[in-house]
């Protein structure tokens, strides 16, 4: 097997790991909040967008428009399950419009640029907002004494997308700079482990949801 | 390595880095917050655990309720409300079993005060039972937190038999107040009703005697003196009987005024001086202190001097009675000693007693029934004073009446007392009947008294006579009277002192004469009189040369005006 395989095995394997917590989202589905249900929902998006991109790159057709699409539904969903787990209102009001300066300089990007040029911009700006609301998410979580943190699903999921945009935000940015050098799939590695972490932590949030569920004594964490 | 890989690679280890120390401090701090949590909640669950059998064992009927369903009660509320176990109250609704008032359902002012945010402390209402039954209540509630909910702790105390003997305490005391009233209405009755006939039976009598002066046989003179000393210790018997009753009663009123204490006694020593010369006793009176007033019932100042001063002369046989009256500082004291029997040391302390005498049984050697000296206790106390006795046996006895002075004048300046007078008479034309005599009008509705009365006066005065108000006011209206002589118990709806207040009203009368003559001889009678309008007061019975005195001296006043 060459380098080339193996990478993309680890790719598809990284990749298809999003079906953990999708799956333990589903086993779970009653006993989720209302954020945990917005991110199941983005989970099945996010793995048909991906069959979806992997069909097309296997037909030889462009998907990166694909991607592009999923960005701004990605940003509205993991946004408003942030907004719900936030109890302070100047955070809840700066999501929202954290969400529509996303969608206003998507488009605007995106038809200055066009698809396979703006890819990289997109990105890093939907990185640079995941890791400062997911930071505001955290913080949040702090404050909900009643509860341990490691049973909080809020904490495993702003956990997950902060070490995920953190760890791309740099990959995400240099990624056209990257394309022209011939280890640029070494570089691209990262971004799979980092998806796997991400989909585990994922994974602890369900999982947090069905413990919750053991304790008596867990007050309710939606708003 | 390119530099582009340098640059992916130290920027994402630093954020990561930044990320994870988020995250690292973010769990640290959470468990520090939860741990402290977790230990405050273990306080409270420890509080409320201590809270949950203190209730259980308190006395009180307690009970802790969520916006009315009770959440926890002990076996005193369950024992209030007649349950046998707590879950049939647990979560029932207590507000619905609660009322300010059952018959009075709208005004439930209770539970209005217990759904709100707010502090009751003894508020009374009433409680329906399991079985229906209805209880009289005195509820306290404090807002609290139970079980993370905002919550009522409720005391309920059972005041249905504290309520029910308060009911019969108000129904007793409206009894009471009944009963004295009727006893006042009674002795007042019964004052009136034997004052008016012994009042014909003295008058006639005098009318007898002095009219058939001469002519009786020597022992009809000591018959109808017999009459007449008979009927005087009758008449202050009954007055002691009903005034020791109204005292008890509670009725009699001391009315206060300023009195010159040295000239009233002395009046008083004159009155009883015949007395003490038929006896052949001196009656002697000295004062040290001609100036003292005294602010005092002047009923009671005469009754309490004149009951020592008479059972002074009673009780001496021969010597003299002395009364002396002198001042020590602001005390001004009237000492009454005789050279009498005295009394024994054992019967002092019983001697201000009701009803006691000496002295009982059939041998006893003086009469009476044993109330002049209790009586004169009472009134001296009445009037701030204080009332001593000293005593030998066989040598005599001193009494000494004490009272606080209101002030000691020069006596030069004591111009007049400030008593309710009989209102001065201004310069008055006295019309005259045709026979040359003044017209008088004499307002009684007792048919003998008229009788007697007229029998009296007619040889000097123009009798009319009215039974009623309306009749008198006709005659008035009529006839140009002279002089009024007013009952005060009248028949009709009208009485004489709304006859006599109509009189002063009416500016044609202003300066009649109008002599209040009446069987009601309590000092309230007197007082309400004097300040009806009459110029003077004669209670029954009374000397009849008196009263005539008396209406000379208004008519004749006026004759030297007119």
């Amino acid at each position: 097997m060459d380098e080339s395989a193996i990478f993309r095995t680890i790719h598809y394997f990284t990749t298809a790991s999003v079906i953990l917590p999708l799956l333990f989202g589903m086993l779970y589905w009653r006993h989720l909040d209302r954020g945990m249900v917005i991110l199941e929902w983005n989970l099945l998006l996010n793995l048909s967008v991906e069959l979806l991109g992997l069909f097309m790159a296997l037909q030889q057709m462009g998907n990166l428009w694909v991607y592009n699409l999923y960005s701004p539904i990605e940003v509205i969903l993991v946004f408003l399950a942030f907004r719900i787990w936030n109890e302070h209102r100047i955070v809840r009001n700066a999501i929202l419009y954290g969400i529509g300066a996303f969608i206003v300089f998507w488009a605007v990007i995106l038809l200055m640029q066009g698809n396979e040029q703006a890819v990289n911009i997109i990105l890093t700006f939907e990185s640079v907002l995941m890791v400062i609301f997911a930071v505001a998410t955290l913080f949040s979580a702090l404050n909900k004494d009643q509860v341990p943190i490691l049973k909080n699903p809020a904490f495993w999921v702003s956990s997950a997308y902060l070490l995920y945009f953190a760890g791309n935000l740099f990959l995400f940015a240099m990624i056209k700079a990257l394309f022209v050098l011939s280890e640029w799939k070494n570089a691209w590695i990262l971004h799979s482990l980092l998806n796997l972490v991400k989909n585990l932590l994922l994974l602890g949030g369900f999982l947090a949801c069905r413990k919750n569920l053991s304790s008596s004594s867990a007050a309710p964490l939606s708003s | 390595m390119p530099e582009e890989f340098v640059v992916l690679i130290s920027g994402t280890v630093v954020l990561l880095t930044l990320a994870l120390g988020i995250i690292a401090v973010i769990i640290f701090q959470q468990r520090k917050v939860y741990n402290i949590q977790q230990r405050n909640l273990e306080k409270l669950a420890e509080s409320e655990k201590r809270y949950r059998r203190l209730v259980k064992l308190s006395p009180f009927p307690l009970a802790v309720t969520v916006h009315g369903p009770i959440h926890l009660v002990n076996d005193a509320f369950l024992k209030l409300l007649g349950a046998s176990t707590e879950e049939e109250l647990l979560n029932t609704n207590l507000y619905q079993r609660l009322q300010t008032d059952f018959e009075h359902p709208d005004s439930n002012r209770l539970t209005v005060m217990l759904e709100q945010d707010m502090e009751i402390s003894n508020v009374k209402g009433q409680l329906e039972k399991l079985d229906g039954q209805i209880i009289d209540i005195e509820l306290s509630a404090v807002p609290m937190v139970f079980d993370e909910q905002n919550a009522r702790h409720i005391v309920i105390r059972d005041i249905t038999q504290q309520e029910r003997q308060k009911a019969e305490l108000i129904l007793a005391k409206e009894r009471a107040e009944q009963s004295d009233k009727l006893k006042d209405a009674f002795i007042a009755n019964i004052s009136h009703e034997i004052r008016t006939p012994l009042h014909i039976i003295i008058g006639y009598s005098n009318l007898i005697t002095n009219e058939l002066s001469g002519q009786f046989y020597p022992e009809m003179e000591t018959y109808f003196q017999s009459i007449r000393r008979g009927s005087a210790r009758l008449m202050r018997t009954v007055e002691h009987i009903l005034n020791i009753s109204s005292i008890q009663v509670g009725t009699f009123q001391v009315r206060p005024e300023e009195v010159r204490v040295s000239d009233r006694v002395e009046e008083l020593v004159q009155e009883l001086r015949s007395l003490a010369q038929r006896k052949g006793i001196q009656l002697l009176f000295t004062t040290e202190s001609p100036s003292a007033i005294l602010y005092v019932d002047r009923y009671c100042l005469d009754q309490a001097v004149s009951n020592v001063v008479d059972n002074a002369i009673k009780f001496t046989k021969q010597g003299e009675v002395r009364v002396r009256v002198y001042n020590i500082d602001r005390r001004v004291c009237i000492e009454i000693s005789d050279t009498g029997i005295g009394m024994s040391p054992e019967y002092l302390p019983k001697v201000f007693s009701v009803f006691s005498q000496e002295a009982t049984g059939y041998t006893r050697p003086f009469d009476g029934l044993g109330l002049g000296l209790s009586l004169t206790k009472r009134y001296v106390e009445m009037n701030r004073g204080s009332v001593t006795v000293k005593s030998r046996k066989g040598k005599g006895s001193t009494f000494t009446l004490q009272f606080i002075a209101d002030r000691i004048e020069d006596r030069s300046e004591l111009q007049s007392i400030l008593a309710p007078q009989p209102a001065p008479l201004e310069p008055y034309v006295v019309p005259k009947d045709a026979s040359g005599k003044k017209l008088v009008l004499f307002v009684e509705d007792d048919e003998e008294t008229q009788e007697y009365m007229s029998s009296i006066l007619s040889r000097d005065y123009a009798i009319r006579i009215a039974s009623n108000a309306e009749a008198a006011w006709a005659i008035l209206e009529r006839d140009p009277i002279s002089l009024v002589l007013m009952d005060l118990s009248l028949q009709g709806e009208e009485d004489g002192i709304s006859l006599t207040k109509r009189i002063r009203k009416d500016g044609r009368f202003d300066d009649l004469p109008v002599i209040a003559v009446t069987a009601h001889a309590f000092p309230k009678d007197r007082i309400q009189s004097i300040e009806a309008g009459c110029n003077a007061y004669f209670s029954k019975p009374f000397q009849i040369e008196e009263l005539k005195a008396t209406m000379q001296t208004f008519l004749g006043e006026a004759d030297s005006r007119s």
